[in-house]
Parts: structure tokens; sequence; C-alpha cells
């Protein structure tokens, strides 16, 4: 065989074979199918052992301050059996409380009584008896604030008879603490051993009644936050036919949200929190160019754009071909592509840990660190595609695709751990790590389901009421 | 389809070969870059494939042997060829030639490969790919003349 006929036979195979095209058997699509399906259950499995982790490590974080905290609030104290405590506090100025505690019926001496730690930032004296006359139910969030330095060793103070409970009265010592004007925090909470130690005690003959419960008034219990977090974002898309995988294939390239956070807090630990968020994300397509065959909807050809958040029309009016059957177009997609959506969170924080950054009483700063978790629901707010259209007599133009069906309001939950930093009397900055996750479709009516998971950083400033 | 029909030697490990191939999109799709056609992409996916496969299934450097039965009898001219006998009968002769012409041969006439290429992704030499490719076309002429005389008795 010559070298001539040589090539001409290779000519002959591709000009007749590179042409050929031929329809895979419907079990290969099948086979396909199932395989596209488990490769999605292991995908699944992973994120579920991730977030299993990620829960585990919130859940001890979380239990090991509930446990940290009722561990303090049992602390017991030898009391013996006959005496008697009798609590009286009262707020003689903003800025001084007086804490009253008497034994009766005390029968061994004054060292004796049990020892509690004294605090250099508590100053003590003994209160002339007139001050009995205050109104002893006053309470406020000064009084809390000043309660975490309380701690006072009640078998160092003198002790001065005090009739007042009539006759069995043998001890009684009342105490002044000053503090500096501080507004109701929640920081100093959760010092260890912050608590006023007499609210602690638990004699086994403990007096009936009960000390006044602590109220502080709403709006020293409200705040407000502003923030803005960069979002690493995946998205997750579930195709259950063949079909779905004309839905194109786009990531997230961007996301990030920025809201507004109202929070109230139910206890000095725990408070909820709600708002606004505005979520943006903006997508990549991996395929950029595609061609459109037009489709009847109610009776009318159209050409539909299709993505995994849903389905446009490209609107014709600017085109100078029918949409035909045998007229496909050509449309590329531009960097422009974003989805927003307006956010409503309904969240549950717990206060863990708090530390104090600083010596002494004056400037002092604490840091708090939290979880927090809850859910949120999303409505889409808007969606936006520039497209490039080329049609098939060579007329092309662009559009902005704005009006997309088929998407829906969905639910996420989120997790999150948190580190909030005192500023100044009532300002503080947090730093909120936090995983998001759709709990349904954002997208309905396709034969797929369109997911969202999100890790993002939430920078936030609050102001306290 | 008909690519990974061309890389194989029966329709069962050409159906094996896109579905393996196709997995190996949806895993990859996102490193699609846009530089090219998605079907060009797709296509040097499954050439990949077929090729890795080659790689782990058989040792070429020994399958460069030319069966006995390869030489030529009659010349044929492209016009004849094309007019008795169709693209799916070219199709199964070229499943037919031993694997690693097979592989030349496609790489070399279809995918526009240069024998150094094609040399540097089967670890062969130069010259063994431009030997590889002759005696394929040899094969595949001697073939097809014996297809164009069976069916023109048939006929």
């Amino acid at each position: 065989m010559s070298e001539q006929e040589s090539n001409d036979i290779g000519k002959v195979f591709r000009s007749a074979i590179d042409g050929l095209s031929m329809t895979p058997p419907k079990a290969v699509w099948e086979n396909l199918r199932m395989m596209a399906l488990q490769t999605q259950i292991i995908r699944y499995q992973s994120i579920n052992r991730w977030l299993t982790i990620y829960a585990t490590i919130v859940t001890l974080l979380l239990g090991g301050a509930i446990v940290e905290h009722f561990s303090h609030s049992n602390l017991e104290f030898s009391i013996p059996e006959k005496n008697k405590l009798v609590y009286q506090t009262r707020l003689v100025h903003d800025t001084i409380t007086v804490t009253k505690v008497i034994y009766n019926n005390i029968e061994k001496s004054k060292d004796e009584i049990p020892k509690i730690e004294t605090n250099n930032d508590t100053q003590i004296s003994h209160l002339p008896k007139s001050t009995n006359s205050l109104n002893p139910l006053v309470y406020d969030s000064t009084f809390t604030t000043k309660s975490i330095n309380a701690i006072t060793d009640s078998a160092s103070f003198s002790v001065e008879p005090y009739d007042v409970e009539h006759t069995e009265v043998i001890s009684q010592k009342e105490i002044i603490k000053t503090i500096h004007s501080k507004p109701y925090s929640l920081f100093i909470h959760h010092i260890p051993l912050a608590s006023i130690p007499y609210w602690q005690y638990k004699p086994k003959n403990a007096p009936s009644e009960k000390p006044p419960k602590l109220k502080i008034p709403l709006k020293n219990r409200l705040a407000a936050s502003v923030f803005y977090a960069p979002e690493l974002g995946d998205l997750i898309v579930y195709r259950s036919t063949p079909d779905a995988f004309n839905y194109g294939n786009e990531t997230i390239e961007k996301a990030y949200t920025w809201g507004f956070r109202a929070s109230i807090d139910l206890s000095p630990r725990v408070s909820i929190a709600t708002g606004i968020q505005l979520s943006t994300i903006q997508f990549a397509g991996a395929v950029r160019k595609a061609s459109i065959q037009p489709e009847l909807v109610n009776g009318q050809l159209q050409y539909l754009y299709k993505t995994v958040f849903g389905v446009a029309n490209i609107p014709t009016n600017e085109m100078t071909t029918e949409p035909a059957v045998n007229n496909p177009i050509s449309v590329e997609m531009e960097d422009e592509h974003s989805v927003s959506f307006v956010n409503i969170p309904l969240s549950v924080r717990y206060n863990a840990f708090s530390l104090k950054l600083t010596k002494g009483t004056r400037n002092q700063r604490y840091i708090s660190l939290y979880g927090i978790g809850g859910v949120n629901y999303h409505i889409p707010s808007s969606q936006l595609m520039n497209i490039e259209v080329y049609e098939s007599d060579g007329h092309d133009f662009y559009t902005t695709l704005r009006d997309f069906s088929n998407t829906q309001s969905y639910w996420s939950y989120q997790l999150g751990i948190g580190a909030e930093l005192e500023l100044g009397r009532s300002t503080s900055v947090w730093v909120e790590p936090y995983y998001n996750r759709t709990i349904n479709s954002f997208v309905k009516d396709l034969p797929l389901q369109s997911n969202l998971q999100n890790a993002g950083m939430k920078f936030g400033l609050k102001w306290h009421f | 389809m008909v690519v990974c029909i061309r890389y194989s030697s029966d329709h069962e490990s050409a159906q094996d070969l896109l579905q393996e191939g196709f997995i190996r999109v949806f895993q990859h799709l996102h490193q699609f870059k846009n530089e090219g056609s998605l079907e060009g992409w797709i296509r040097r996916i499954m050439v990949n494939l077929a090729l890795e496969t080659y790689r782990k299934t058989i040792n070429l450097r020994n399958q460069t042997e030319l069966p006995s039965e390869y030489e030529s009898e009659h010349p044929l001219s492209a016009e004849d060829i094309m007019s008795q006998l169709n693209a799916n009968e070219l199709l199964s002769l070229v499943q037919q030639l031993p694997p690693t012409y097979r592989l030349v041969f496609n790489l070399y006439e279809f995918e526009g490969a240069k024998h150094h290429e094609i040399a540097q992704q089967l670890g062969i030499s130069e010259g063994t790919s431009k030997s590889n490719l002759h005696d394929a076309k040899k094969l595949l002429q001697k073939w097809v003349s014996k297809l164009m005389y069976d069916t023109n008795n048939q006929k």
C-alpha cells in the first residue's frame, strides 16, 4: 500500500465517522442517574458528618456552660440549722446598693460564721439605722451590676445587735458598694462566683419567704446591632431526572449578608434575637454560552433560560426573528448575575463565658463568648441576570432578565458561636462565625431541588439601651 | 457516544467508557473554563479516560506486532469505499483494530494529535507511533477490501 493510499484510508474513515452521531442506550442514562444520586448521597453524608461534628461542639460548649453555671448556683455553706437568714437589699442611690444580711439564732461565735471571699472593689461600711426607711423593693440593673462584687467576708465584720427582727438577732451587717455608674451589662454576669453568695445559701431550714426576684427594666434588656457578613457559599442541587440537567450549572461566586438585629435578654445568659437581613448571592455559570430552543408555554413559543434558581422568559420584543421550532438562539451569560433575599431571623443566644480583660474598677472591659442558633425565613427580593442573545440571522442584543418564575420563599437553620467585646458603657463589637443551610428548596415545580449552604463571619456593632 | 465506540472494542465497553466519562464530567464541571466548546471539553475527557484505561490494561510496548493477514491485495479509492460501505460498518472496523493500533489511529486521525504527542501520551517512541499508524491503516485497508468483496458477492 502506498503512502497516498494510506492517507486516503484515514481520510475516508475520518469523513465517514466524524460526523456520525449515536444516541446512547436508555440504560446508560439510567445508570448515570443512579450514579449521580449515589454521588449526591455520599456528598450529603459527608456534609451531615461535618454538621454533626459542628453541632456536637456547639452542644458541648453550651452544655458545659450550663453545667458550669448551675454548679456555682448550687454552692452550699454550712450554716447551722438553727440559723435563719434575713435578706434585705435596697438601693440607696443609683450608684449605691445596700445589702443587709441578718443571722438569727446564731449559737456559734462569729468566727464560725461561714467565710466568704472578699473583693477589694467592694466598699463596706456600717450604715446607720435610718437607711432602713428606704424602699427595700427598689431593684434595678444597678443592683445587678454591683452584685458582682458583693463577695464579702462576713466574719470580718463587726457584729452589731440589730433589733429590727425582734429579739433573736445576734448579727447583722450592711454592705455598701459603690460602683462607677456602670449601666447594666451582660458581660459581668458571667464572671465565676459573680453572684451574691447570700442569694445562693441553701440552709436546710431556709426561710420560707424567698428574697424578691430581680427585675430588670425592659429597656435595659434591649440591644440593637448592625452587621455585615461575607460568606462562602455552596449550591447543592438535587437533580431527580435527566431533564434536570438542562437547568444550568451555576456556582456561587460571591455571597454576603448585612442586616439589623434586635435582641432582648430573657435572663443574664439567654437572649432571643430577630431583625431583618439582606442576603445577596452572585452566581457564575459553568457554561457561559448555551443554545436554546423555544418551548411551548401557554400556547406560545417562548425562549426559556433555565437556571438552578428559577426559569426566566427571554423577551422577544428586541428579536428580529420569530420564535420557531427550528430557530434556536444562543445565549451568553454576562458577569452580572445575582439573587437577593430578605431574611427574617429568629435565634436564641446563650452566653457561655465572660472574661474580664482589665484589672481594677475603672474602664473595665469584658469579652463574652456565646453560642447562637435559630432559623431564618428567606423571601426572594430581586433576581438579576445580564445576557447577550445571538439570533440565527446574526442579530444580537443585550438584555437583563429580572422576572424569574419557580422561585419560592424558604427556611434555613443557622448555628454559630461568637465573641462580644465591650467597648464602652453602651456599645460593644461582636464577631460571629456561623453555618447556615436551607431546610427546603428555593425553587418549586422543577425537576430539581436547589439548596444553599453558607459559612460566614458576621462583624457587628451593638448598642445596649 | 461515537467517540467512546471508536476507542472501544465493543459496544459494552463503549457504554462503560461513556458512563464513567460522564461521571467525570459532572465531577469536574466547575473546572470548565469556557475557553473552548463544552463538546470539545467533554470529548477530551472521554479520550483521556480511554487513554487511562489502555494504560492500565495494555502493555503498549508489547503490542506492536502486526497480525499476519494484513497484506492488502487491491488498492481502493475513497469514492468506492464511501459508496459501498456506511459509517457504522467503518466504525465497527475501527473497533476490530488491535488496541494499540486503534488508539494511535484514533488519536492521529480524529483528535489531530502529532506523532510526538502520541508517543508522549502512550510512552512509546515516535517511530513506533508512526509504525503503528501505518500498520493500522494497512489492516483497515485489507478489511475494507474484504468487506466490499463480501458485500458485492452477496449482491
